[in-house]
């Protein structure tokens, strides 16, 4: 104790020991609380896994409360069920293997609205907070939320029924807010064999996995005369009235032949109305030239060519030729839908609801509903995408498409409906390359006050009028059914 | 010496122990119910044998009557009841015999502190410590096998125990430097307080004491015990410092410091393993980075308040979770809130060591008091800094708190020793 | 909450309550003894009550008559730079004797010293301590020292 040094000494030791250990009472709110939710979220903490297998992850259920996927607990081993494959292409899958770097596997939507509202059904989101912290402090499992999706699971299967084993997409959307009723994808995969990992690898070479109806790019063929003619009508190139006499007509556009080679024997002219149902080619040629390139390029735009929709599953980008000129043949094949503009069927719904609607393309959803739950922060984006034309050219294209399925080609698509189903709609049989042509059938029904829009694909189908038509025509039938029995239910 | 010594009554201890005794009886209570069960005698069972030897250590002291420090020993049954609740789920396997281990650790606590044995032979035969020492290191290098999860060769097996003489270096050298110091201490002072007419620089003094510390350090980084060796070559300067009083002293060692840790990383592979898993464990969070990131995920799962003890997953998928990572298990079970307790306690029992040497009545128990708070602070420094990624980590042990018999033992010895010191006893 | 979680919740809140009430205990016993030897310190650091031995013939050890060494509770005399009283002489061993605080009295105790420990002209037995009292003359081979407490008023004072 007569040692002033020594006692110094002691004492600044022992302001260091409390500085370090300060410093690691910091480190240890560093790693333990600022920097835990982010360790938590790495795909490869085991943590997660463990934490996952717990989860009373949420059910996944139609516009009617029919499941279409759901949690079943055996002891302690969760299984995800899929009652309805054919909604995978919507609903998605859940693994607990597929983890991008994940070596342990973790669980989580891997597609679909499993993906999409993965927060929602891990309970991550939406949950009172006096709930995530009774939660937390018990080490309760996560309870996740159900959820409500606008699809029709029966509608749905009789889509999926109705395009058989081809492959293809079929879209139904509510004409006025956009809602997706159906949405099919074929050839499409077990979502329960998949969990399992019972998928044979060589059915994997159809690319089951791969969204058609979203993310498939496909020549629109004739079905895109439906903007020419929005454009034409809206822009004081065509009217109505119009007759056209254009039935053995070839025209060349600088040394490119185009012929009507689709109107009846006999029939050399037509109305505007009559062009669009015998999808005279040559008609539809003309009014994209006399649109010229800048308008015909800016109606493609108002229809959304260029862009996606927003949709939480995600689509691919309309497109038209990247190239900065387009030269008159290709004008005049792009006017009546072959040229350089590629499409996704659902946006092919969007531009059908177009004209059964006010003339907007609706902005597709699929959340109908979280119960119980404050949700907005995960409700899908609504309302109107792109204001395409004004209601009365929508209207006057409206009549049009309907004359297209009385007196066209379209009209397939009522053989074997009952009476009193109308609709309208324009067929399309779009050249690919190295195979039959896409079968494209766009459609809306009934005809008039109409309630749902469609797009159908069968991809190297052959003829629209031939394949794709009946498609819709019966598909469209069961929607509108199915919603006004849906409408008198709610 | 041994006259005249009559009971008195350690009222603080007994309060001290209450308190750190319900803690040690709660504590491995959740395990049970967790599996579904009554919390039963048998359950209770290890903390109430734990709780029996101390109460046998307080009455020894009260009986004696010596007078020696009332805050230690509740200190210590507060950190091994929490690490005996801790091994009942993190290695099930080995928890009975890490009972044991702690059992003998608190008798040998206890023997250390009262045993009829003068501690001057500490100070008297201290060349002696210091070659045992390194002796027994040396005998590691050659016949020691590597610990049961591979690695360098820290063990050495006698019979069917095995221990590490790298803990047993660790207090010896303390020995050594406290006595060596304390001899020269005026020597080493001189020139700062400006007595005398010494001109001679003080590290002709420190010769000796560089070569037998060259030694051990040489040795251990020869063996690959890098915790090891960092850990003496803190103490060593925070002794040195103690001893002269002069921070040219330590500044002079981290100087020193910051070049052997850039020659050893120029030429030692594992430093540099290290120091690259330092600086970015995820490069490689599966293989040489796994401890690290599961490690820090770990503690990441702890939160504020924790896990609850025994509904940590950290045994699962933290390799050597019960002896080097077992803060990383304090820090899931118990949370942010519970593993800074547990670390203030850590603390206090180094600051507790250092109250008890500045009461020390003699040099050499002073700076053997101070050498050995310094080693179980730095001790536990080094490991929970290299837990949190605030140091490259270098697997030792976590005084009080770690599985392993040596370590358990090595630092119950140090405990023993403060005890003994705060007597006030002549050493 | 379930049986099972109330049960956890309650374990769990009594094990936090009870470590950080350890803590504080600790904390508070800690700080208290602190300021109880901050105030020894203050009381007996340079005081005139010190207890110390005063030189009266300081034979070969360069120190002036008159000075005084402090006196602890435990304090070591002999040739040894360790020893809490260093006294360069010849006549003194290397760890000579001590002087003991126990039980409200002073002890002092010859380490067996070449020379001799002496109290009043009284030679000590090797390794027997022997209670000392304020003003006896004490004697470490030819050196000598008054031993001076003001142990009264220490007394008084606690």
């Amino acid at each position: 104790m007569s040692d002033p040094v020594f006692r110094v000494g002691i004492l600044r030791l022992a302001l260091a020991i409390v500085a370090a250990y300060a410093v690691l009472i910091g480190a240890t709110l560093y790693w333990g609380v600022v920097r835990a939710d982010e360790l938590a979220g790495r795909a490869d903490n085991p943590r997660r896994y463990a934490e996952d297998r717990r989860i009373r992850r949420g059910a996944i259920l139609d516009r009617s409360g029919r499941v279409l996927a759901r949690t079943e607990f055996d002891g302690e081993d969760p299984t995800r069920r899929y009652p309805f494959p054919s909604t995978a292409p919507v609903v998605g899958f859940q693994t607990w293997r597929y983890g991008a770097g994940a070596v342990v596997g973790a669980s989580y939507g891997a597609g679909g609205a499993e993906a999409a509202y993965d927060d929602a059904l891990r309970g991550d989101v939406g949950r009172p907070i006096r709930e995530v912290i009774a939660g937390r402090i018990l080490a309760r499992p996560h309870v996740g939320n159900d959820i409500v999706l606008t699809l029709d699971a029966e509608l749905q299967s009789e889509a999926f029924d109705a395009l058989g084993p081809r492959e293809g997409a079929v879209v139904v959307v509510d004409v006025e807010d956009g809602a997706v009723r159906a949405l099919v994808s074929r050839p499409t995969f077990d979502p329960t064999a998949l969990d399992l990992d019972q998928t044979d690898s060589s059915d994997l070479d159809l690319q089951p996995l791969f969204n058609r109806a979203t993310h498939g790019l496909y020549p629109p063929g004739s079905t895109w005369k439906m903007v020419t003619l929005a454009a034409a009508l809206a822009e004081g190139e065509a009217h109505t009235a119009d007759i056209f006499d254009d039935g053995d007509a070839v025209e060349y556009f600088e040394g490119f032949p185009v012929a009507c080679d689709n109107n009846p024997e006999g029939v050399t002219q037509f109305d505007l109305a009559h062009a669009f149902a015998y999808s005279c080619n040559v008609t539809f040629a003309r009014l994209g030239v006399a649109l010229g390139r800048e308008r015909f390029e800016e109606w493609g735009e108002r229809f959304g060519l260029g862009d996606a929709p927003p949709f939480p599953l995600g689509v691919a980008d309309a497109s038209i030729s990247q190239d900065s000129s387009i030269d008159l043949p290709e004008l005049a094949s792009a006017a009546f839908g072959q040229g350089e503009v590629l499409v996704t069927p659902l946006h092919m719904a969007l531009v059908a609801a177009a004209a059964a609607g006010d003339g907007n393309l609706p902005t597709p959803y699929l959340l109908d509903d979280v119960p119980g739950v404050r949700w907005r922060r995960i409700a899908d984006e609504r309302g109107t995408w792109r204001k395409a034309m004004s209601a009365s050219t929508a209207e006057e294209v409206r009549r049009i498409m309907v004359t297209s399925v009385l007196d066209g080609w379209a009209r397939t698509a009522l053989f074997g409906r009952s009476e009193g189903f109308t609709m309208g709609g324009k067929t399309g049989t779009a050249e690919a390359p190295g195979g039959a042509p896409h079968a494209w059938f766009i459609g809306f029904a009934p005809a008039e006050q109409p309630v749902v829009a469609i797009a159908v694909l069968v991809v190297n189908g052959g003829e629209g009028g031939a394949v794709a038509a009946p498609i819709a025509g019966h598909v469209l039938e069961r929607a509108v059914s199915l919603d006004q029995s849906a409408g008198e239910s709610r | 010496m041994s006259t005249r010594l009559t009971p008195r009554f350690r009222g603080t201890e007994l309060l001290l122990l209450i308190s750190a005794s319900a803690i040690a009886i709660v504590a491995p209570a959740p395990l049970p119910l967790r599996a579904g069960g009554r919390v039963g005698v048998s359950d209770l069972a290890p903390a109430l044998v734990l709780i029996g030897a101390f109460v046998a250590v307080h009455l020894l002291f009260t009986f004696r009557g010596r007078g020696e420090d009332e805050v230690l020993a509740p200190l210590i049954l507060f950190l091994t009841g929490i690490s005996l609740a801790l091994s009942r789920h993190l290695a099930p396997d080995l928890a009975d015999r890490q009972l044991a281990w702690t059992i003998l650790a608190v008798g040998a606590m206890a023997f250390v502190a009262i045993a009829p044995f003068d501690p001057r032979l500490l100070r008297r035969y201290r060349y002696t410590w210091a070659i045992a020492g390194i002796l027994l290191v040396g005998v590691t290098l050659v016949a020691g096998r590597p610990g049961p999860l591979g690695g360098p060769r820290l063990w050495l097996s006698l019979g069917g125990l095995s221990f590490q003489p790298s803990e047993a270096l660790k207090i010896l050298l303390v020995v050594f430097l406290a006595a060596y110091l304390s001899e020269r201490r005026e020597l080493l002072a001189e020139r700062q307080l400006g007595f005398g007419p010494f001109s001679a620089p003080p590290f002709a003094y420190l010769a000796p004491l560089g070569v037998v510390f060259g030694a051990s350090l040489a040795l251990l980084a020869v063996q690959g015990d890098l915790g090891a060796a960092l850990l003496l070559y803190a103490i060593a300067l925070s002794m040195l410092y103690l001893a002269s009083g002069r921070s040219g002293t330590a500044a002079l060692g981290l100087v020193a410091f910051a070049l052997g840790a850039v020659v050893l990383h120029r030429y030692i592979p594992i430093v540099q393993v290290r120091t690259a898993l330092w600086l970015d464990p995820w490069s490689d969070p599966q293989g040489l980075g796994f401890q690290s990131v599961q490690a820090l995920m770990t503690v990441g799962a702890g939160g504020v308040i924790g896990t609850g003890l025994g509904a940590g997953l950290a045994a699962d998928y933290l390799p050597a979770v019960h002896t080097d990572f077992v803060f990383a298990a304090i820090a899931e079970e118990l949370g942010l809130a519970g593993a800074s307790a547990v670390l203030a306690v850590c603390a206090l029992l180094a600051l507790r060591g250092l109250r008890i040497a500045l009461s020390a009545t003699t040099p050499f128990a002073r700076l053997l008091a101070a050498g050995l708070s310094t080693a179980l602070a730095i001790q536990t420094v080094i490991i929970v800094g290299g837990t949190l990624r605030l140091i490259p980590l270098t697997g030792i042990t976590l005084p009080f708190l770690s599985h392993g018999g040596s370590s358990m033992l090595v630092s119950a010895i140090s405990a023993g020793l403060l005890l003994r010191i705060s007597t006030g006893e002549s050493m | 909450m379930s049986a099972l979680e109330t049960q956890l919740l309650f374990a769990r809140t009594v094990l936090l309550v009870g470590i950080y009430t350890f803590l504080a205990t600790v904390a508070l016993v800690a700080l208290r003894d602190l300021r109880a030897a901050g105030r020894e310190t203050a009381s007996s650091e340079g005081n005139s009550e010190t207890p110390r031995a005063v030189i009266l013939s300081p034979g070969e050890s360069g120190r002036a008559a008159g000075t005084w060494f402090p006196i602890r509770d435990v304090t070591s005399i002999g040739r040894e730079l360790d020893n809490e009283i260093v006294v360069q002489d010849p006549t003194i061993s290397a760890r000579h004797a001590v002087i003991l605080r126990r039980d409200a009295a002073w002890w002092l105790e010859d380490f067996g010293s070449t020379n001799g420990t002496w109290v009043g002209g009284r030679r000590l037995e090797s390794g027997v301590p022997e209670v000392v009292r304020s003003g006896d003359l004490l004697q470490f081979g030819s050196v000598r020292l008054r031993f001076v407490t003001a142990e009264v008023d220490r007394e008084r004072a606690t």
